[in-house]
């Protein structure tokens, strides 16, 4: 008796997803605020406006990958499973979204600190969909905030 | 009616592995969390748990959470039912 297969897999390509992009470009958000305060440029030179643009514009750049990154995973991976398994998930995606926001319309430290709080929450939320045990350590590289990393072995 | 398949890949694991022969029946209602083979018209003869039911479709995920199928972001409707997963032989 011939017997008809019935697939239990998921062969389609280009499913990698690691929101280590995400907090790197909320980790770079603090970064760009700290350099922007340690600077102390003077907008009325020149040269000082254009550095100031430049760390402003990627400033922007970088929450603006927060947000878009967010909304991928969120979008693209979190399924049914996923959101029965962490209904919060919605309310900490949207929560992001403004979080990021902020950070593009302001300088405030605490807002891009707060930032890369939610950030990391996302992060052990994804790691746990997965079944991977995750750590919170200190970032290797300035600004040195906590972020979290999966134990992977 | 009843039909055998055997099962191709690890999505409903722990429930079934790959390698295992079910039995389906089209005789009985399908509940939300049974297991069902349907027809998914991209990926074919397709194993999966129910897990929402509307009129005229239904929702499907997979047991192994590391797994991400395409087929359950889908909503299916009732015709592509195949049967429900009765035994596990």
């Amino acid at each position: 008796m011939k017997i008809e297969e019935a697939l239990a897999h998921c062969d389609i390509p280009c499913k990698i997803y690691d929101p280590i992009v995400i907090q790197i470009a909320a980790l770079t958000v603090v970064r760009i605020i700290d350099i922007i305060e340690e600077k102390k440029l003077d907008p009325s030179k020149s040269e000082d406006s254009a550095e100031l643009a430049r760390l402003t514009l990627e400033k922007e750049n970088q929450a603006r990958i927060v947000k878009d990154e967010t909304r991928i995973i969120w979008g693209d991976y979190f399924k049914e499973p996923q959101i029965e398994a962490f209904p919060d998930i919605h309310s900490l995606v949207h929560s992001i979204m403004l979080q990021g926001s902020k950070c593009k319309q302001s300088l405030a430290r605490e807002n891009a600190e707060k930032l890369v709080d939610l950030v990391n929450e996302f992060s052990e939320i994804f790691w746990k969909t997965k079944e991977v045990e995750t750590s919170r350590v200190t970032a290797p590289y300035p600004p040195a905030l906590e972020m979290v990393v999966p134990n992977l072995s | 009616m009843f039909q055998y398949f055997k099962i191709k890949g690890e999505s409903m694991l722990p429930s079934l592995q790959s390698g295992d022969i079910v039995v389906t029946s089209d005789f009985i209602k399908i509940n939300k969390n049974d297991i069902v083979v349907l027809k998914d018209d991209t990926y074919g003869t397709v194993v999966k748990r129910v897990s929402s039911i509307k009129k005229n479709y239904f929702r499907v995920r997979s047991d192994n959470l590391k797994t991400d199928s395409p087929v359950c972001s889908k909503l299916h409707p009732n015709e592509n039912l195949v049967g429900k997963v009765i035994s596990i032989l």
